[in-house]
């Protein structure tokens, strides 16, 4: 939570690039690095210190991602991104299946090496948001420089709207870990699934997560961000 | 957000209360699209919620005070059927429909943004 908490910070002070660009390298090298472990402990020491960078992604780039994209689409655009994650699980299972015998474990941690190559399109062909730009500027300009966000955000006017969203946050994850965390644990030992029969019904769900948030994305962009 | 919720409430016991693997595998794949889809908005209405100021910060608070909630359900998941006899399918159905029906409340009292542009406007301090 604290890295995120810096990338957030880092994100609203300085701006909505540069946090995205080091998280991405982060956690692309630690990956990397990962791969040529001589040991257990060095192995888990590294995709530990790949979370920090996994967790600092998400907030500078979903406000790049928004802040860049016009109101009357953005629920789409929301889906799209955040549907994604269903489809870098696909993804990755896909690697598993074509490359794991081949190239060994060794060889699929090397393979995340390549997101790094996005830190280079970050870096030369996106803009920062013009909003941000342009707010930057007048707190500068008027003085009214917002130095810890973090505190900002329990004071009267927002509070609120923070502990509502802080919540909804909360539920959401609460749901998925009920559906996904032990859901193939369950299938083998209640039911007696082969692994093989598991994984199935587990990348389908993702393929389907990942249009769906499309999808959701439209009816909220007609209906509403609360869907009705 | 809670047209696909209210849905997926219905969806859980369909491949929860079974154990016939064609019901388990529709079942899982069709809460996909809508269990797994009340993400969707996450990066948007948060986006607009907030202020231009505070904006990356507030989503990284929010996001990931309840990426900790989240991570105390697997431990708790598990509880159950180690304590009492049941099968793991049971508390994952409770966790489901009530995360569901908290998720739907959450969601009513907070703002409805959609259309919303996000603007330079000094609004904190």
């Amino acid at each position: 939570m604290a890295p995120s908490l810096l990338a957030g910070w880092l994100a609203d002070r300085v701006g909505r690039k540069t946090p995205l660009m080091i998280s991405i390298l982060w956690y692309s090298i630690c990956n990397f690095i990962a791969g040529f472990s001589p040991s257990f402990w060095f192995l888990l020491l590294f995709r530990a210190l790949l979370g920090i960078g996994m967790g600092t992604e998400w907030p500078a780039g979903a406000a790049l991602a928004m802040e860049s994209w016009p109101a009357r689409s953005r629920g789409l655009m929301s889906g799209v991104l955040q549907g994604s994650w269903g489809l870098g699980f696909l993804l990755s299972s896909l690697v598993y299946g074509f490359l794991y015998q081949s190239w060994g474990w060794h060889g699929m941690l090397w393979v995340g090496i390549l997101p790094a190559l996005a830190v280079l399109y970050v870096r030369f062909f996106v803009r920062q948001p013009a909003v941000w730009v342009e707010n930057r500027r007048r707190q500068r300009e008027q003085q009214r420089e917002v130095r810890v966000p973090l505190f900002s955000i329990f004071k009267p006017a927002l509070l609120l709207n923070t502990f509502t969203a802080c919540w909804w946050m909360a539920s959401g994850f609460i749901v998925y870990y009920s559906i996904r965390a032990v859901f193939a644990t369950h299938l083998q030992k209640d039911l007696n699934l082969s692994p093989g029969l598991v994984a199935t019904p587990i990348a389908i769900a993702n393929l389907v997560v990942f249009l769906f948030s499309g999808v959701w994305g439209v009816v909220a962009d007609r209906l509403g961000r609360r869907g009705r | 957000m809670i047209i696909p919720a209210v849905i997926a409430i219905a969806v859980a016991p369909v491949y929860l209360l079974t154990s016939d693997i064609t019901w388990i595998v529709l079942g899982f794949v069709v809460q996909g699209a809508f269990g797994g889809g009340i993400y969707a908005q996450n990066p948007s209405c948060l986006a607009e919620r907030f202020p231009t100021e505070v904006r990356a910060t507030a989503s990284a608070f929010c996001y990931h005070q309840g990426a900790i909630w989240g991570g105390f359900m697997a431990p708790v998941l598990v509880y159950f059927p180690s304590s009492y006899d049941v099968s793991l399918a049971i508390p994952m159905l409770a966790g489901t429909v009530g995360g569901m029906i908290s998720f739907t409340v959450a969601v009513l009292c907070g703002p409805e943004t959609r259309g919303k542009e996000l603007v330079p406007d000094l609004v904190v301090s």
